[in-house]
């Protein structure tokens, strides 16, 4: 495949770049990354045999092997999502494992749903996203309510989202992941949102990095 | 008076001084004054004009909880005057006046409130019909009103709101809100401890009041207590949600458990001219003395009910006022220390006294005297008179409890005749009152019942402690006069000062049979003004009761709705979240020179090009697509994937059509009924798979209808997975006789010849590179292909369309030719051409109903419905040409002098070169060339004939080249 | 730009709680009520009146209902016992095994 794959924010990513002045809200874009999802009949059961372990119950995340995380959305619903920083894949290599089992004609093994096309991926990391959340989510996502690898599927700004508290040791992160095609609307709701915090979106121009 | 002495307050900063202007006046004030504090200390005493009659008013409360303060700032109207803090350079403006709040014209009002009774604008202004719109309404507006606002200004300022979490939330900080704040955040609750005023400590910080505790230094160093000062809860609902008004934002709170520990309000008297600036309430006097070091007289005369009022004597002493003396409504044999202390400083007090009237300086501009009556044995002002100058009232006669927001959460209050006091019990389970406005009236005791209270509050949220305060006695007696109203037969005793309400008014209200108090409410208008009815309910209860001779708890009082104070709109508004959604082509589209429309949430292009050129444009794109090729962004349109051994099933039970027999590689029309028969959606399903359907929605139905799925498989347990991709999936429409020569450019892997990828055929494989499902369907009637790819690549897949279709002069065209090219073909637009009540054998679709299936939603209603069609069919008419009054949709369908029908959709065809149209018509008309009557707006009525819905290429041969 | 957003709607600011069975306690906005349970009639069984009833008539009940409800972000369907006179919810739980009203349907 020769296109490129292209984030719903890329035309908000113009210009040099930019970076807040300080770490108390810093957003990303992780929406060129691949990311994948399974849900249905027996997706429980498949997932189980492919990878290390999953979620005991839904709307928690556990991480996988490289820095991959793997989020429970429902009984048979589940979210894969890369290291950013990783080299393999783990999202494609389970997608060709489903393609093989579904191809040798497995059934009750749960479908595929295309997550890197329905949803955009931002990571939102800092000492006050919690507090810019407020502004825009119905839900306590504090530090001591929201713990590491919790996951919410609630409405940010009158949109469904999904948001999973980072793993990872550090400042506070999140993971949210929205309608691809609301890109543009989320972009200024956040950038109004975390404008008394200091913060906002941070990128570099492509050819910079 | 310019005072010698600088002014020493609780909450000002005699250092910092501060230049502003009221009425184009300057004045001088101190850093922390309020607007109506920095001109008492100025003098200046009337704030407004009364609503009515225009009488100048004053401060009345100093605790922003009426109406008389109520000034505008620039562009925003009605701020508390004694509650908005000054700053340099403010420019404050009197509400309700003429020139100035000092010197305004419309006072001849005053003169003329003998000829508007209570009930004036209801009796008088409604015959003859239409005369209040024409005549009275533009004079009234003009003299009453709050403010006057520019509305040709936008809001300044940044609104927003934000939610937030607490396990307990206090709402008041005075003595007992503060103890119950600490003692709930001593277990290790986290607590809320919020207050309307800049500082928390309550009447600790204006009364003469002492606690040995430090309430405050605790409340403020503890760790679980954040403080907000200067928020106002603003109301309660379910499960303790609290609209907290700070600043410019709304703050959204969900407590586990409130404290409502709001205190108490205290109560006017009522006598002749008892609203002239200088009468005011005891606590409003020590407000300004104590808070902002102002004097509030020279010379007072004190009305008491109660042993506060000794205490605002004594605080006037002390600021210097010159007492003349204290006028006690209750009978000798009131005794206490605060009492000694008056008669040792040799203070007149004149036990069983009222006081019967205030008499004013001229133009009713200031208190100039009083004349004080010894109560007679009927309660009422008897014959012993006498008369003293002052010109300062302050009265301290009762209070209610401040019950707003403790009624909203359901509490119901009661009111005990022999002690004068209301008592709030009964309201949601997980609120709780602290302090006075449970009737504890002594400083201990409200301190002790906070302690209680927020103890209780954080074991009801679960957290423990081993400590079991006492509960303090209730039976300590009550401040509260059963009844300080003293009738003028001249009037003017005001029951409610926003309304310029007299005891008369409310007397003639239930002469005139409106005996309860929700109808005097309505009829007299008392109690809606700005404030509430806060200063009038408890008067009002008492003369309904009075003149209905039933007890004030049998009368009750009016209904307690939010919101408890003001507030501004922008605050309700907060930021602007609209979501729309854009296609991954939407920049393309941008550069292309869209012009956009708004479809359901999505936006996408209307046509290209510039506004003014909209009708040759959208004639372009059509004619360009009817006769080479066109391409159109189609991202929009829902998709579903639909998976599993039961899919086939699934959509047979969905959709009325049959999908069993469906071969893989095919697609086939969706036709969607709900319950009733009617026609919801409809769409294409595409077997990928002998399990897998990608089946299409409307735009603006498929998150409907997706929802719809699932609820319908929650129900029949079908094994099959409903997935909503319809942003996963972009797609372009590429049609027109040469689209076959473009796509061949971009797609090797699949064969396209006629024979190879038919009409309504499916296929899959890469176009420009890219992973695409593609399928056949003739929406615009042209050779077409709907091709969808995932969204991170359909940019790239519109400039790839684009590249390869250059060479035959391709260009993109918007959803105006694809709504007009659609027409041309019949193609109705479920929710445009059909209603709430749609069949299909009305559509003329019954080719899309299988009836030999054993189920579909809406079957066995169509079997009912069919039984007795309806009157009326959708059929195709055209007309030479558009009359003149021009006809739109919804237009009627004429026959006979009633309403046969409407217009759905009309255009002018480019193609045909005539206007064509879908219209619901009597199913007697349905037969080609009929003639039917449409009704224009402008009421003109146009003949039309019935033809053939499909207007172009009837039979097809263009779609299925 | 010739569409204009619609008029932003003033949020409901009456806003309880509801516990979701997959997702927990959520403000009530993130919900929709689909109405009462009542059992479907045999199609073919049915008469046309009993179809009819069961299309256009609602019970109305004024007490405790067991209703339909949504969470919207998810899609997930659930079910809820609620005082319609008290506008107390009592119970929420997904919907059983053995169907909507608890028995095979």
């Amino acid at each position: 495949m020769g296109a490129i794959a292209r984030s719903p924010f890329a035309h908000r990513l113009t210009g040099a770049g930019q970076t807040p002045q300080n770490e108390n809200v810093v957003i990303r874009d992780l929406s060129t990354l691949p990311r994948i999802g399974f849900k249905g009949n027996g997706t429980t059961k498949w997932l189980s045999s492919k990878v290390s372990a999953v979620p005991d119950v839904p709307n928690k995340a556990i991480a996988l092997s490289a820095g991959s995380l793997i989020a429970r959305l429902g009984k048979e619903e589940y979210l894969v999502l890369p290291d950013p920083d990783a080299v393999g894949n783990v999202c494609s290599d389970l997608e060709a494992s489903w393609n093989a089992d579904d191809a040798s004609g497995e059934r009750r093994i749960g479908y595929p749903l295309p997550r890197a096309d329905s949803h955009s991926w931002l990571h939102l990391e800092g000492r006050c996203i919690a507090q810019m959340m407020a502004k825009i989510c119905g839900v306590d996502l504090r530090s001591d309510r929201l713990l590491q690898g919790e996951v919410v599927q609630t409405v940010v700004a009158r949109i469904s989202a999904v948001l999973i508290r980072e793993m990872k040791d550090g400042p506070y992160g999140l993971h949210m992941l929205t309608d691809f095609a609301s890109a543009d609307y989320l972009w200024d709701v956040l950038q109004d949102a975390s404008t008394e915090f200091g913060g906002g979106f941070s990128w570099e121009r492509e050819d910079l990095k | 008076m310019k005072s010698a002495t600088p002014r020493k307050g609780l909450l000002i900063d005699a250092s910092r001084k501060l230049k502003f202007t009221f009425d184009g006046r300057e004045y001088e004030g101190l850093s922390g004054d309020t607007i109506a504090s920095a001109l008492a200390a100025n003098r200046e005493w009337i704030l407004s004009r009364s609503f009515k009659y225009h009488r100048p008013r004053g401060i009345l409360t100093m605790a922003a909880q009426d109406a008389n303060t109520l000034v505008q700032i620039g562009n925003e109207v009605s701020v508390f005057a004694d509650r908005h803090p000054i700053s340099d350079g403010l420019t404050v403006r009197a509400q309700n006046v003429g020139k100035s709040a000092r010197r305004d014209s419309g006072f001849v009002m005053n003169r003329l409130s003998r000829f508007m009774p209570v009930g004036f604008y209801y009796r008088t202004f409604y015959k003859p019909k239409g005369i209040w719109e024409k005549v009275w309404e533009p004079i009234i507006r003009a003299k009453a009103g709050l403010g006057k606002l520019d509305v040709t200004k936008p809001t300044e300022g940044y609104y927003d709101k934000a939610y937030g979490w607490y396990d307990v939330v206090v709402v008041g900080a005075g003595p007992a809100g503060m103890a119950a704040a600490i003692a709930a955040a001593d277990t290790g609750a986290s607590v809320l401890l919020l207050d309307e005023n800049p500082r928390i400590g309550g009447a600790l910080n204006y009364a003469r009041l002492a606690s040995e505790r430090d309430l405050v230094g605790e409340a403020k160093v503890h760790d679980n207590i954040e403080i907000w000062t200067d928020a106002i809860c603003n109301a309660w609902y379910a499960d303790n949600w609290l609209p907290v008004l700070r600043g410019n934002r709304l703050h959204k709170l969900r407590a586990k458990q409130v404290i409502f520990a709001t205190g108490l309000i205290e109560q006017p008297s009522q006598f002749r001219n008892n609203d002239l600036p200088g009468i005011m309430q005891g606590s409003a006097a020590q407000r300004l003395i104590r808070l902002f070091g102002v004097k509030p007289g020279n010379r007072a005369v004190m009305l008491a009910a109660n042993d506060d009022a000794y205490g605002v004597a004594l605080d006037l002493l002390e600021a210097g006022v010159d007492l003349a003396a204290i006028c006690d409504l209750r009978k000798a044999g009131h005794h206490g220390p605060l009492r000694s202390e008056l008669t040792q400083r040799k203070v007149s007090i004149l036990d069983g006294w009222c006081l019967y009237e205030a008499r004013p300086e001229k133009g009713d501009l200031h208190v100039r005297g009083v004349e004080l009556a010894e109560i007679d044995a009927e309660g009422t002002a008897g014959r012993r008179r006498r008369k003293i100058d002052c010109d300062l009232v302050c009265m301290s006669v009762g209070y209610v409890p401040a019950y707003q927001l403790p009624l909203q959460a359901g509490g119901k209050l009661a009111y005990d005749d022999a002690a004068a006091q209301f008592t709030i019990d009964g309201q949601d389970k997980g609120v709780l009152l602290a302090g006075s406005v449970d009737g504890f009236f002594d400083l201990d005791d409200c301190i002790a019942h906070g302690a209680v209270q927020g103890l209780a509050a954080a074991i009801n949220c679960g957290y423990k402690s081993k400590r079991r305060p006492a509960l303090p006695a209730r039976d300590r007696g009550s401040p509260n006069h059963p009844c300080p109203i003293f009738p003028h037969p001249k009037g003017m005793d005001f029951v409610d000062f926003d309304e310029d309400l007299q005891v008369k008014d409310i007397k003639n209200a239930i002469a005139d049979g409106y005996r309860e108090l929700e109808l005097v409410k309505r009829f007299s208008t008392v109690g809606m003004g700005p404030s509430q009815g806060r200063h009038a309910a408890l008067a009002t209860a008492m003369l309904v009761s009075k003149y209905t001779n039933r007890t004030i708890n049998e009368v009750g009082v009016t209904t307690a709705r939010p919101p408890v104070t003001t507030e501004k709109i922008a605050t309700l508004a907060g930021r602007k979240f609209t979501p729309f959604r854009q296609t991954p082509m939407h920049e393309q589209h941008t550069a292309q020179g869209a012009v956009w429309l708004l479809a359901g949430n999505w936006l996408r292009p209307a046509y290209y090009g510039h506004e003014r050129d909209a009708k040759r444009l959208i004639a372009e794109e059509v004619v360009n697509a009817r006769n080479n090729v066109g391409m159109i962004d189609v991202s929009t349109l829902g998709g579903l994937d639909v998976r599993g051994p039961d899919a086939a099933e699934f959509l047979n039970r969905m959709y009325t059509f049959a999908y069993v027999k469906l071969p893989v590689g095919k697609t086939r029309y969706l036709l969607m009924t709900n319950e009733a028969g009617t026609v919801i959606d409809d769409g294409v399903a595409c077997r990928r798979g002998e399990n897998y359907f990608y089946v299409t929605a409307t735009t603006t139905g498929v998150d409907r209808i997706y929802r719809n799925m699932l609820w319908w498989n929650a129900q029949w347990r079908l094994d099959v997975d409903i997935a909503n991709v319809t942003a996963a999936y972009a797609g372009v429409n590429l049609a027109g006789p040469n689209a076959r020569k473009v796509l061949e450019k971009l797609c090797d892997d699949i064969a396209l010849s006629p024979q190879d990828f038919p009409y309504l055929a499916y296929r899959e494989g890469t176009v420009a590179s890219i992973p695409a499902r593609v399928f056949r369907v003739g929406f615009i009637g042209e050779l077409g292909y709907e091709i969808h790819v995932p969204s991170r690549f359909a940019s790239e897949l519109w400039r790839a369309v684009g590249d390869a279709g250059r060479a035959f002069g391709i260009r993109p065209f918007g959803l105006e030719a694809q709504r007009l090219m659609r027409l041309e073909k019949g193609h109705v637009i479920i929710g445009q051409d059909t209603d709430g009540m749609t069949t299909p054998e009305e559509l003329d679709m019954s080719w899309a109903v299988a009836n030999s299936k054993p189920f579909f939603i809406g079957k066995r209603s169509l079997e009912i419905r069919n039984k007795t069609l309806s009157s009326r069919k959708l059929v195709g008419f055209v007309l030479d040409r558009m009359p003149a009054a021009g006809l739109q949709e919804s237009n009627l369908v004429v026959k006979n002098g009633s309403i046969a029908g409407f217009i759905t959709s009309i255009a002018f065809s480019p193609t045909l070169g005539r206007v064509i149209g879908l219209a619901y018509a009597d199913r007697l008309d349905a037969n080609l060339g009929s003639r039917i009557v449409l009704r224009a707006s402008d009421g003109s009525k146009h003949h039309a004939q019935v033809a053939s819905p499909h207007f172009y290429d009837p039979e097809n041969l263009r779609q299925e080249m | 730009m010739r569409w204009a957003l619609p008029l932003q709607a003033i949020e409901e600011l009456n806003v309880k709680l509801m516990t979701c069975p997959l997702n927990g306690p959520r403000n009530i906005t993130e919900f929709q009520c689909h109405g009462e349970v009542h059992r479907q009639p045999e199609p073919s069984g049915a008469s046309d009146h009993e179809w009819a009833e069961y299309v256009w008539m609602s019970n109305n009940t004024a007490g405790v209902v067991r209703e339909w409800w949504c969470h919207t972000p998810t899609n997930f369907w659930f079910l809820a016992e609620r005082n319609t006179v008290t506008d107390e919810i009592l119970a929420t739980f997904p919907v059983p095994a053995d169907g909507p009203l608890g028995e095979a349907s």
